[in-house]
């Protein structure tokens, strides 16, 4: 990877974002938020 | 981690968008703990380095050593160093000299080591948290500004409250150990990172993040007075992809497809703070950089 292309940002969103990915992804992280405190 | 949500969120968000944290406080407001405590919850591996001034690259990425096997026969072997981890604790950063510094470089930037002419691919996910004391300056390597580039957060975790004081210390120095649950697996968070950068960016938005960092430079008509008074340079061109990377993430603690203006003012601090370069002027009239980014983002509400 090059310097650059560590930031590379995909501009073009995808057309569908998997909703239930989203929906764990979220749940997971603010499960791991309230065990950080 | 007793009273500090501030810190945990931003570490989080710097871990998401698959960058580097830069912690800044004094020492024993549990920076460690919180590494520990991640590594526990997300099943990675952690290490910890403690910078001092006679720390040589070698010491953090590894070195050759020379091995004898049964025959006698003696080879080179790579004996890896503590970046060799998925989460390393950088801790007072700030005390090895600049040789040391930049061989975090390449880790941090790359995900990779190269030693005596070898390439080490590093495991991801890869973060370096590292810490720097404000108090201490003696004898302090202070970090350049494009290292402190590559980093796309930097926290700054304040003393807590006396309430929380008194909760801490009942909380550790009795005979309870609070272990952390384990919440995720390392690809789980993987697929999370790659998650965080498939979080819609609208092009209104990109231009939302474009104007705040523009708004940081001096030279630019649209900063305002104090960032043209009291700013020596403004933020660089990975400022702005630091915006939009943790906008990103931000957006998805909230359980959202798309990145909104107040994912970028929420993460506007910690992405902005050490990334301008203030002017003596600002010392005298102790104004942070907080402050300014706080008037940055009153030219684009």
């Amino acid at each position: 990877m090059s310097q650059d292309s560590a930031f590379a940002l995909p501009f073009q969103a995808p057309a569908v974002l998997d909703e239930h990915a989203l929906a764990t992804a979220t749940s997971q992280l603010n499960t791991l938020l309230e065990e950080l405190g | 981690m007793l009273g500090q949500p501030a810190l945990c969120r931003e570490v989080m968000i710097g871990l998401l968008g698959g960058g580097n944290v830069l912690i800044e406080g004094q020492p024993g407001l549990g920076k460690t703990l919180l590494v520990r405590t991640l590594a526990d919850a997300l099943a990675i591996e952690a290490s910890r380095i403690q910078f001092t001034p006679d720390l040589m690259p070698a010491d953090i990425t590894g070195t050759q050593v020379l091995m004898r096997d049964d025959t006698g026969k003696s080879t080179l072997e790579f004996r890896k160093g503590p970046l060799f981890a998925n989460l390393v604790l950088a801790d007072e950063i700030n005390r090895a000299t600049p040789k040391t510094q930049s061989a975090l470089l390449e880790a941090m930037q790359e995900h990779a080591i190269t030693v005596a002419g070898v390439r080490y691919q590093l495991t991801e996910p890869f973060c370096v948290i590292a810490t720097q004391n404000p108090i201490e300056t003696e004898g302090t390597y202070p970090l350049p500004e494009a290292q402190l580039d590559r980093f796309l957060v930097k926290v700054v975790v304040g003393f807590p409250t006396i309430d929380v004081l008194r909760s801490i210390g009942i909380a550790t120095t009795g005979t309870a150990t609070q272990a952390a649950r384990r919440v995720m697996t390392r690809e789980q968070l993987i697929a999370i990172q790659r998650l965080v950068r498939q979080i819609v960016v609208a092009p209104h938005v990109a231009e939302v993040a474009a104007k705040i960092t523009m708004a940081t430079h001096p030279e630019a008509v649209e900063s305002p007075a104090r960032v043209k008074k009291l700013v020596r340079f403004g933020a660089s061109p990975r400022a702005m992809q630091a915006l939009l990377l943790a906008g990103r993430a931000n957006a998805l603690l909230a359980g959202r497809a798309w990145v909104g203006a107040e994912d970028l003012i929420a993460v506007a601090p910690p992405v902005l703070r050490h990334r301008m370069i203030l002017g003596f002027d600002a010392t005298l009239d102790g104004v942070t950089t907080d402050a300014l980014v706080g008037d940055v983002l009153g030219t684009i509400q």
